[in-house]
């Protein structure tokens, strides 16, 4: 690679010079859209001499042209090559304009996204919320490296939720009203349909939707604008499915006007890089358009893809040295097999119909209408199972993980310091077992269940069943070649059913659905309405209501393409509301969780414009702004949906305020973009769960944390900068510099049962306001902050590439505990501070852990046969070549509320409520080959 | 179409494959038991392990700790249950599915520490279980005899990692038939064992309170058990942990099951339930005694009907004269003046009541005054002090008796009511101290009257305190 160093140096410098002298000059086109090609490779066949094709598809050679017949040669990743025999004559300009490229079918750089989309997307497991899926398809260098390169690690663009991208499928959002987040497992495994995507990144502007402030992407599956043929492809893996097949045919648009798509897959493995993390995905996908004349078209769509994933635990240091970085605590054997406690499975069935309009050659109305249903479960144990004796809800079983903090050896050295030999059993049994022991929660049940009683463990599954129906118009009217309006309207109307239902009793019959720990008899009912009720396998229990959801909106926008300049303005206007519906009468709760609830009401607004200066081919500025007011979600409204209609204290629409500018720089060897953000992000709220020791003095109990009135700042930085340094040789990089933090002290509320031990704790009808709690200045955890990437692909002609890379990761940081950082953290039960409050201690104790910065060195490569009329295309890519051990992720436990228990953990060597951690995976190969017809 | 064709045999081959990944079709697993086969060889005796510790003790160790080279296991059934929270980190087991008590093999019950909780999941009530004694030390904790690893000096526990190693299960479930006893029959021997006790009731006291979760409980709440026939009482203990703390005590009269064991501090004896199912209260009718509350008078006359000091008594005499029956209803023992300076001293010279060293299965002692006219005269009040040496669980009683004829072959059949506002020395009070008992008021009856001091206790370790009464005084408002 140092010795192609001296020749980009001396390209960049031979461009500066311009000579009148012979020229030649063309562009070049898709050979089925007519778009201009961009990047095309142009050589002349005899001399070697080649450049590169601009954004207009246009290029240019203007030194040392050879005279008389020449052969062009036109060669672009993805494409078929052309040659194009020319005669040049000294002194004149040879224009040759609109040669074409086809694409070559066979040969598609967009293996990657299929590694991508399938595998890392929306993996809740890892504790990633990894948005580069949205990227992968991207032109821009920067965001396809952060796509390919970083999305293995946690890393997040900008350090932004996904939740601030919109995802369309055919023009309607896909997003999710609960949490805002694009659920990619609703259409996973279907990737080759879902090939045709349209970008737009950050701020700029989407012809479908207003979008966030990371973009959008719409993905079009109208049959009769999928690639006719038919593909075939087998995927061999050890990240988290092992095997995957797919099958896709598309018709095209056939002579009757009719289009069709069909595509199946099946992604399955028992075990993927973390133990006993099953996978098993079905998909079936079918799209069918009738083209009724030239102004309209219908087309019908349904998405199924059930799919069934073993969840894998975050686990303590302690355990990570234990065992390894691919243990699992939510798995044990029974019947000789891994059985893994936390299934996720997603079952959400998407049908939709789409109007397609050409009102006149200007104009077209795309009017959509879209309904999605089914299930989404996520499974876990119980062990609270009781028995009425006297009334009184009595048993109950201990906790069935294996890595509960009492098993592990520093419970032992903390409580039995002179006992150490209990630690060191400990220590043994951990490492010799250390997994779920079903067969103990079998023989408890079954033994409870002979003399009379009820199960003491069960598995059951979090339920969350939506009905969803969205009906979209989206207008684009060309007003002349220099103005696009687009405006759309949206309507979103969801029944999300919430409730837990009973999986497996474990060899008994019959559950108790009473709350083991209250005190009292009418504290203890799930539902007042059903007194002391039993289930069974297949009943629901715990908890069941409602949310109803409608949502209005609509935007508006002017695009202007000049010459020099382009720019943007758009608005949107959003309403939505929300309501609680209980259908079980909680006891805890018994006046604020049946029926329904306060009808909430936000109202969301955005307004952004953009400006782009085109100084030259080669030097292009653009500022984007954008102030965005939009609805809390669902999740962060409810403070404690589950039990009572209780809503967020202040709650109110969260505030975005962003702005970025970039420029970039066009060469025929060098392409880069340097961008500088900004993005404020006020009035945010968070919810999360955990249980709680250290509350109000020593008290424990299980809380619900409400953060709200929160403020981030995002700024940064991102470069990218490709040089194609010959025509087979490309070198690349990518950074991003980041600084993510908390911009201020927000609230802090606790919610929890209204039972004896949160009055204890200071609790009032199970609520108590803990102040602010001082987070300002603290780093978000949203990944590594800062991330870089060097590396370089081959591409032989011989239809073979070779990539390597080699990326980096800087400043990740722990999520830190709100808990902590509140007046609890130093005050005793009666307000006052501890006696023994050390400040400095105490600053040393809340410094926010920052994680070693890693390397990562990944692998990659293809190639492609035609054989007969057919293609046969492999790609290979081996992630974490090097098997570096890092962190990606981690959260401190909500133990150790205060400083008395924070300094006595912290004091140990091992601490008994350490943070958890995500490890990312060791050395792991992904392994693809398709068949094309 | 030959394409298509093709790509839907692929598809149909890549659909058998669907049941390749072993998901959510788990069957019930097999969880029996391989029946253990331990040599007899190598089964000892419950009561050989219980000399095994008196040995040692009577050698000044604290403990006895059992070789680790050869096996040696002890086979009985577990008695107690953890399910509702009541134990905690510890099996009962006892020898005897029943009351048999063979001379060679006595019932014998002991307590296995073990740092796990919920041991119930794995080892049933009634469960046969050996315990393979190996390396293991015998000693006290808590008052009983208990079995865990050792140091040497002290029980220490059974840890997660090996429990399972040393409690091993037999599959058969026993069904366990308690011991039927008086609470006056229970001794040492039957501690860790499962007891009924019939015709029992809570204290009239303890009415309306709840297991274990009154202000006043810590750790533990004890309520008073009493026997219907004897009278006698023992502590219900309910740790604050259990489940069924909150619900309050049943109110009438019936059988209590449950181990029979002493307090933490091993201060007193106790019964602890398994469960809140463990009282069988069939019999609404409870057995209260007759009560007789006027009050505490809030005038103390100057006039007086009846004095005694005990200052004329002689020591280890039975109290006689000044117009006392003193009446023996069981065993040897009496009433006797006795006198002591030590840190536990008489007030010049008292009665009391001693048991210990009786060699008596029952002591019932009566010490009553004189017919008393209350129609003779006004404000009639009755005061008297009270002490205690090491009470045990006997106790004593202030009765009255408005009907008995003052002949002693009469006492046990007249009509014997409690002066319910005296305030007689509880066990629970310091042994150093006299109580004054009050100014009770007796003015609200009529009619001719007899005070009794009555005493209940026996010649066991577990029932044979000491109470000391002075001071007796009856006046009027003249």
């Amino acid at each position: 690679m140092n010795r192609m160093l001296p020749l980009f140096l001396l390209s960049v410098f031979s461009m500066s010079v311009y000579a009148q002298k012979t020229l030649i000059r063309g562009s070049v086109k898709d050979a089925l859209s007519f778009n201009p090609l961009e990047d095309v490779t142009v050589t002349i066949e005899e001399t070697n001499q080649y450049v590169l094709t601009d954004v207009l598809g246009e290029f240019v050679f203007h030194e040392d042209v050879p005279l008389g017949e020449q052969v062009l040669r036109i060669s672009k990743t993805g494409y078929l090559t052309n040659r194009y025999p020319i005669v040049v004559n000294e002194g004149e300009t040879v224009n040759i304009s609109d040669m074409i490229l086809e694409i070559n079918t066979a040969y598609s750089a967009d293996l990657f996204v299929i590694t991508l989309s399938d595998d890392e997307l929306n993996d809740d497991f890892s504790g990633a919320d990894n948005i580069s899926g949205l990227l992968a398809s991207s032109l821009d260098v920067f965001q396809r490296t952060a796509a390919f390169e970083f999305s293995s690690s946690f890393f997040r663009m900008r350090g932004l939720d996904s939740n601030n991208s919109s995802i369309l499928i055919n023009g309607i959002e896909m997003n999710k009203t609960y949490n805002g987040r694009p659920q990619w497992s609703n259409w996973g495994g279907i990737n080759d349909v879902l090939r045709n995507q349209e970008l737009s990144l950050g701020l700029t502007p989407s012809s479908y939707t207003f979008g966030g402030i990371l973009g959008s992407t719409n993905i079009n599956i109208r049959a009769s604008e999928a690639r006719p043929g038919g593909r075939i492809t087998y995927s061999s893996s050890n990240r988290s499915y092992t095997n995957r097949l797919m099958a896709t045919y598309a018709s095209g648009l056939l002579k009757n006007n009719w289009a069709y798509t069909v595509s199946l897959g099946r992604r399955w493995g028992n075990e993927g890089y973390q133990d006993a993390t099953l996978y098993d995905a079905n998909s079936f996908f079918t799209s069918v358009e009738k083209k009724i004349n030239d102004e309209h078209s219908f087309n019908v769509a349904a998405i199924y893809t059930p799919n069934r994933r073993g969840k894998s635990s975050p686990n303590t240091q302690e355990i990570y040295d234990l065992k390894d970085i691919r243990y699992n605590e939510y798995w044990g054997w029974q019947d000789g097999e891994k059985r893994n406690s936390r299934i996720k499975e997603i079952n959400e069935p998407i049908v939709m119909l789409n109007h397609y309009w050409n009102i006149d050659s200007k104009t077209t109305l795309n009017t959509n209408i879209a309904y999605q249903f089914g299930k989404m479960g996520n499974s876990r144990l119980d062990y609270n199972g009781t028995d009425l004796v006297d009334g009184f809800p009595q048993g109950g079983g201990v906790s069935s993980s294996p890595a509960y903090y009492q098993k592990l050896p520093s419970y032992y050295e903390r409580n039995f310091p002179n006992d150490l030999q209990y630690a060191y059993l400990a220590l043994k049994d951990f490492q010799n077992d250390g997994q779920i022991n079903w067969n103990a929660m079998y023989e408890a049940n079954m033994a409870n269940t002979q003399s009379g009683g009820n199960a003491i463990y069960a598995l059951y599954e979090d339920r969350v069943d939506d009905r969803q129906l969205t009906l979209n118009s989206i207008l684009k009217k060309e007003i002349n070649d220099h103005v696009i309006l687009n405006s759309g309207i949206n309507y979103k109307t969801l029944k999300s059913e919430n409730f837990a239902q009973v999986l497996d009793l474990l060899g008994a019959s019959t559950y108790l659905d009473v709350d083991g720990f209250a005190t009292k008899i009418d504290e203890a009912q799930n539902d007042l309405q059903n007194l002391n009720r039993i289930v069974s396998e297949g009943d629901k229990f715990k908890y069941h209501y409602n949310i109803l959801a409608n949502e209005l909106g609509g935007y508006a926008q002017a695009q202007f393409t000049y010459n020099k300049v382009d720019f943007y303005v758009s608005g949107s206007l959003k309403s939505v509301q929300y309501q609680r519906e209980g259908i079980y009468q909680n006891g805890g709760f018994p006046d604020t969780s049946l029926g329904k609830g306060e009808k909430l009401s936000f109202t969301g607004f955005g307004g952004k414009g953009g400006f782009t200066y085109k100084l030259s081919g080669k030097h292009v500025f653009n500022v984007n702004a954008g102030y965005l007011s939009r609805p809390p979600s669902i999740q962060n409204t409810f403070s404690n949906s589950r039990e009572n209609h209780n809503i967020v204290p202040l709650i109110s629409e969260e505030k975005i305020m962003s702005t970025d500018g970039s420029y970039i720089f066009r060469s025929s060897i060098i392409k880069a973009k340097l961008t500088g953000y900004y993005t404020k992000i006020t009035d945010a709220s968070e919810i999360s769960f955990f249980f709680a020791d250290g509350v109000g003095g020593d008290n424990a109990v299980f809380v619900q944390e409400i953060l709200q009135g929160i403020d981030k700042k995002h700024i940064g930085a991102e470069l990218g900068i490709e040089a194609q340094v010959t025509p087979t040789i490309k070198l690349k990089s990518a950074a991003a510099f980041g600084q993510f933090t908390y911009d201020n002290n927000p609230n802090l509320y606790l919610s929890t049962e209204p039972d004896d031990e949160s009055i204890d704790a200071g609790f009032i009808h199970g609520f108590k306001d803990f102040g602010h709690s001082n987070l300002k200045n603290y780093r978000l955890a949203s990944g590594s902050q800062n991330a870089y990437s060097v590396g370089f692909e081959y591409r032989d002609p011989d239809f073979w590439w070779v990539g390597a890379t080699a990326n980096f990761f800087a400043n990740t940081y722990i999520d830190v505990s709100p808990l902590t950082r509140s007046s609890n953290f130093s005050t005793d039960f009666d307000g006052n501070v501890f006696n023994d409050y050390d400040e400095d201690l105490a600053r040393t104790l809340l410094k926010q852990e920052r994680f070693n910065d890693y390397m990562v060195v990944n692998l990659a490569g293809g190639k492609s046969w035609k054989i007969g009329e057919y293609y046969v295309g492999l790609f290979v890519s081996v992630n974490n070549l090097l098997d570096e051990v890092y962190k990606t992720g981690g959260f401190e436990q909500g133990r150790n509320a205060n400083y008395r228990e924070l300094r006595d953990d912290k004091a140990l060597n091992t601490p008994v409520f350490g943070p958890k951690y995500w490890y990312g995976r060791g050395t792991t190969y992904f392994l693809n080959l398709n068949f094309r017809f | 179409m030959g394409k298509i064709k093709s790509l839907f045999w692929v598809l149909g081959m890549m659909f058998l494959w669907v049941s390749c990944v072993q998901d959510d079709d788990f069957n019930v697993p097999d969880i029996s038991i391989t029946e253990l086969e331990i040599p007899q060889a190598q089964i000892t005796t419950f009561k050989t392990i219980k000399s095994l510790y008196e040995q040692a003790v009577n050698n000044g160790n604290s403990t006895a700790t059992i070789d680790d080279d050869t096996d040696l296991y002890i086979e009985g059934y577990v008695v107690s249950s953890d399910r509702t929270g009541n134990f905690f980190e510890e099996l009962i087991i006892q020898n005897k599915k029943d009351d048999s008590n063979p001379d060679n093999d006595p019932r014998i019950g002991f307590r296995v520490s073990i740092n796990v909780s919920k041991l119930s999941g794995t080892y049933q009530f009634g469960q046969k279980v050996y315990v393979k004694l190996n390396g293991l030390t015998i000693g006290e904790e808590i008052g009983v005899i208990t079995i865990g690893k050792g140091d040497g000096v002290n029980v220490k526990q059974i840890q997660a990692a090996e429990y399972k190693d040393i409690i091993l299960r037999s599959n058969e479930i026993a069904t366990i038939t308690p011991k039927v006893s008086g609470l006056a029959d229970l001794t040492e021997w039957d501690q860790n064992t499962l007891i009924r006790l019939d015709n029992m009731q809570l204290n009239r006291f303890e009415i309306g309170a709840s297991f274990a979760s009154e202000s006043y409980d810590e750790f533990d709440g004890f309520r008073v058990l009493e026997s219907c026939d004897s009278g006698i009482s023992i502590m219900m203990q309910t740790s604050t942990f259990a489940d069924f703390k909150s619900l309050i005590v049943p109110q009438g009269q019936g059988s209590v099951t449950g181990i029979f064991s002493r307090d933490f501090g091993d201060d007193f004896n106790v019964l602890i339930l398994n469960s809140s199912a463990d009282i069988n209260f069939e019999n609404s009718e409870r057995c209260d005694p007759l009560e007789l509350s006027c009050g505490i008078a809030s005038t103390l006359g100057a006039g007086n009907l009846f004095y005694e000091d005990f200052e004329s008594q002689s020591n280890n005499r039975p109290i006689a004269g000044n117009g006392w029956t003193n009446y023996i209803e069981a065993g040897t023992e009496a009433w006797e003046g006795y006198s002591s300076t030590s840190s536990n001293a008489s007030l010049g010279r008292s009665a009391r009541f001693q048991s210990a060293s009786s060699g008596d299965v029952s002591n019932i002692g009566w010490l009553i005054t004189p017919a008393i006219n209350l129609d003779a005269q006004d404000g009639e009040t009755l005061r008297f002090k009270t002490s205690n040496s090491l009470a045990d669980s006997s106790y004593m009683e202030v009765l009255y008796s408005l009907d008995w004829d003052g002949n002693e072959a009469n006492i046990t059949s007249a009509i014997w009511g409690v002066l319910s506002d005296a305030y007689v020395v509880k066990d629970t009070d310091s042994f150093v101290e006299w109580f004054n008992s009050g100014t009770v008021d007796l003015s609200c009856v009529s009619g001719t009257i007899y005070i009794a001091f009555k005493y209940t206790g026996s010649g066991q370790d577990s029932f044979d305190g000491v109470y000391e009464l002075d001071e007796i005084s009856i006046d009027f408002v003249e």
